[in-house]
């Protein structure tokens, strides 16, 4: 997909990094683990997980905390966690800009975040469960109540719904294991939630399709032949 | 002033509170009056055991119209004794918190000096060497609070001195719900600002609080609370009693 | 023990200590004999008591009203199950023109087209309250939790894409105290309002109403959660709805001299006239209804989704071939209104949706963090969702 462009490795003092635009929202992503963790971060059997956004402007808030809260929910599952009993794995989302109205809406920030933690998470060499990608949509407030895929603030602003996706993704990006979040807000019917899955289904299985490629360029380049 | 909080959602900066115009209109007072001399009693409201996830708790509901001139409804929480971090004790540690319900009347450094306050007095109720290694946490939540005017003039009473004695019975109800061993049922009584606790039928002073009390006839002011406490507690065992009553039945 | 084998006798924990060590497969046991662990059905929701304006100003109360005093404009307490929220809604005032970066562009530049711009902009329309959840889980005080936080946060985020509180309905029909004679020749002070009937002519004619100024509310909402024993969100926003229902807003006016206070500054050459900013005093007798969008409201539920242990769920008569089948495919079974700490811990699939007992939706929030969210199980919680809504929407009905 042309709306997405994305770097691997960027950062050199952390284990894996990655910074991934999408239109004009642009988030810097770094991970580094499996470490050790403070005494009250520990778990007995399974990997602990710190995760940090921190927004464009200003100091995160209570906005920023449940970002961290959605992107933990998404990370969790797609993480072997039993690998690293006892460590510690810190994930860092720095938003560079936000492309939206940050007032109003997170989703497109969101998004970036979840599919620049899967970048630099494989980077990082942490072992994965399964991809994730994930997409925003919204339904226009127009007669025909169309809808956006990957829509631009403008398009936020004049949504009558704002749905943002995140897809459990195995099997070389051909099988969708399960939804990892949907978080929809606005004013939308059953009908279009199903439609809404089902266009976002084929997005989420592109940007899935178009990170795989990202990684691969990144493996050949470091190929020393 | 300028230091956001990043944890709680504030709204604009610009925001003035709301400030209702006062009306003194003599027609008020004089329902007020009428109101007052409605409910010359004492008002009192127990209930135990319904805050589930806690290991005790008790509402208590006042209108005391005589003594404190307050309405008050408070609920109590207790915790424990559950573990704590950190080395060994001999006795369990004590903490008794009190949280400003929907009305934020009390500055927190009022409420933590009450609770202070409540702790000294309930480590010499609850049986602490019983519970080694252990933490019981209390937490008091104002639910609502209101004074009364009264017929007389007011005697200048601190309003959280008012319910000092409130915060005691409730604390000893939750604790008997939870089950945590006390040497005797605590309850207090206030009288011109001085605020006594009392166990063993009256014959201990546990507790003794002044602020702007009256300070000439201190031994007045005990005998006076001393009737409050026998109050409070007969109405406290009457509760319990009838409680299990029920239960057995 | 002499032949050589050894005989091995399963160990068994009575069921509080087993529900401690192992909660998931207690859960499990549970649910494989059809019932939860707080004995309820799989798609059994708690009942809800709800009581309104126990506390606040413009109360129902015959006890509290002659005296109260307070700021609480509207306020709810409701019990589901062993947990109970309290809800209180307070406001402030804010000046409009200068609340935000956006409004002062909106001065700078021409008015209008930005005023049509600003209507299809469905967003802009709505306003939200300002919530702060208390969620009592017998921590210590040390400020707000990570999930009061992230539960404020979302109240916040629905309420406004929800588009339940329009603008206009905060705005401030700002009256006008003035001095006046009354009929026995003495000075009094009397409040004017724009919008009242039962204005004279001559009151009318005297009195100046502001306008250039515009006044808006702000509504803050605390809420306090006592006996929390499971996800608190849905509750927490079940109770706001209901104390918004019941929230009323008290008329404010300006003191006759305020309306046209203006001052000539120079500075720098330039004469600039400032208006001096007057506060706003609230009317202690009257009010209005807060004026929400009864259409766009909508109630919570949540749902939890399980596998079912195919080892635990089987009857001891099954054969092997059955067995295998059931490992392969596991059962996914749907809890709604998730309780106890049991299941609030084990089950990582949660459903959160917000919706009327119509066709409308409001939030749906799916987090598949272990077992398969299916279109079927979706489909049935949207419609126990809606009926679900149906009761709360009539709790709230017969109890104002």
């Amino acid at each position: 997909m042309s709306f997405l462009e994305a770097k691997i490795g960027i950062l050199s003092h952390v284990d894996g990094s990655s910074q991934l635009t999408s239109q004009s929202t642009n988030v810097i992503c770094g991970v580094t683990g499996p470490i050790e963790p403070k005494p009250r971060q520990e778990l007995p059997n399974e990997l602990a997980l710190e995760i940090i956004v921190r927004p464009a402007t200003g100091v995160s808030n209570t906005r920023e905390k449940l970002l961290e809260d959605r992107l933990r929910g998404v990370l969790t599952p797609i993480i072997n966690r039993n690998l690293y009993p006892r460590q510690l794995c810190q994930i860092t989302c720095q938003i560079l800009d936000s492309g939206e109205s940050d007032e109003y809406f997170s989703q497109k920030e969101l998004a970036c975040c979840i599919n620049s933690s899967f970048l630099a998470l494989i980077d990082a060499g942490i072992a994965l469960n399964s991809t994730v990608a994930s997409i925003v949509l919204a339904i226009m407030n127009d007669a025909e109540e169309t809808i956006v895929t990957n829509p631009t603030n403008e398009q936020l602003l004049e949504s009558k719904s704002v749905h943002i996706l995140a897809l459990e993704i195995v099997n070389e990006s051909k099988l969708i294991k399960n939804v990892l979040l949907l978080d929809s807000l606005g004013d939308f019917t059953e009908t279009q939630l199903f439609k809404i899955l089902e266009i976002g289904e084929k997005s989420c299985v592109d940007i899935s399709i178009s990170l795989r490629k990202i990684i691969q360029d990144r493996v050949e380049q470091s190929i020393i032949r | 002033m300028n230091v956001q909080d990043r944890r709680r959602l504030l709204g604009p900066a610009n925001a003035k509170p709301l400030t209702f115009n006062t009306l003194t209109t003599s027609n008020e007072s004089d329902e007020l009056k009428k109101t007052v001399l409605k409910n010359e009693a004492l008002e009192v409201a127990l209930h135990t055991g319904f805050v589930s996830n806690s290991n005790g708790s008790s509402l208590v509901e006042v209108k005391d119209v005589a003594n404190s001139h307050h309405e008050t409804s408070l609920i109590t929480s207790v915790y424990g004794p559950r573990a704590i971090r950190g080395s060994f004790t001999s006795q369990a540690s004590l903490n008794i918190q009190l949280k400003n319900g929907s009305l934020e009347k009390y500055s927190s450094s009022q409420l933590k000096e009450v609770g202070n306050f409540l702790t000294n007095i309930f480590k010499s109720v609850i049986n602490l060497p019983r519970y080694a290694k252990s933490g019981i946490d209390i937490f008091i939540y104002l639910i609502y609070d209101k004074e009364i005017q009264s017929n007389e003039k007011s005697d200048s009473t601190n309003s959280i001195t008012s319910i000092l004695p409130h915060c005691i019975t409730g604390i000893t109800l939750a604790l008997v719900d939870a089950g945590i061993e006390i040497i005797d049922m605590a309850a207090g009584g206030i009288y011109k600002g001085n605020v006594f606790a009392f166990i063993k039928s009256g014959e201990e002073i546990i507790g003794f609080w002044k602020d702007e009390g009256n300070r000439e006839d201190i031994m007045n002011s005990i005998d006076n609370c001393k009737k409050q406490y026998d109050e409070y507690k007969n109405m406290m065992l009457t509760y319990l009693v009838d409680k299990e009553n029920c239960k057995a039945n | 023990m002499s032949d050589g084998t050894v005989e091995i006798i399963p160990i068994t924990f009575p069921y509080e200590l087993e529900a401690h060590i192992t909660p998931d497969i207690s859960l499990q046991k549970h649910l494989s004999l059809g019932l939860r662990p707080d004995l309820r059905k799989p798609e059994e929701f708690r009942s809800v008591n709800s009581v309104n304006n126990l506390v606040s100003r413009y109360s129902d109360n015959e006890k509290f009203s002659s005296t109260t005093t307070n700021n609480i404009l509207g306020s709810n307490v409701l019990k589901c199950g062993n947990t109970t929220i309290l809800t209180t809604i307070t406001g402030s005032i804010v000046e409009e023109n200068q609340t935000t970066d956006e409004d002062d562009l909106l001065h700078t530049l021409e008015e209008e087209s930005i005023e049509k711009e600003r209507q299809r902009k469905q967003i802009y329309k709505y306003l939200p309250v300002y919530p702060q959840v208390e969620i009592q889980r017998g921590q210590k005080f040390r400020g707000p939790s990570l999930e009061d936080m992230t539960t404020s946060y979302k109240l916040y985020e629905n309420i406004l894409h929800s588009g339940i509180i329009n603008k206009e309905a905060l705005r401030i029909k700002c009256g006008v105290r003035i001095n006046c004679v009354n009929e026995q020749g003495k000075e009094e002070l009397k409040i004017i309002y724009p919008d009242e009937n039962n204005l004279s002519s001559t009151d009318l004619q005297n009195v100046q109403f502001p306008e250039k100024k515009r006044w808006s509310y702000i509504l803050y909402a605390k809420i306090v959660v006592l006996g929390c024993t499971g996800p608190a969100f849905d509750h927490c926003w079940n109770s706001l709805i209901y104390a918004l229902q019941s929230t009323r807003l008290p008329r404010a006016f300006i003191d006759e001299r305020g309306v046209n206070l203006k001052m000539n500054i120079r500075t720098h050459g330039r004469s600039v006239t400032i208006r001096e900013t007057y506060d706003l005093l609230c009317d202690s007798t009257k009010s209005i209804k807060l004026n929400i969008n009864d259409s766009a409201i909508g109630f919570s539920s949540n749902f939890g989704i399980l596998s079912m242990d195919p080892v635990l769920s089987m009857d001891d008569d099954e054969d092997d071939e059955k067995i295998k089948q059931n490992v392969e495919a596991p059962n996914a079974i749907l809890l709604a209104d998730l309780d106890t700490s049991m299941e609030e811990e084990n089950i990582r699939s949660t459903m959160c949706i917000i919706r009327n007992d119509s066709e409308s939706l409001k939030h749906v929030n799916l987090s598949g963090g272990d077992a398969k969210i299916s279109l079927e199980i979706l489909k049935k919680a949207l419609l126990l969702s809606k009926l679900r809504s149906k009761d709360l929407s009539a709790v709230g009905s017969s109890k104002n």
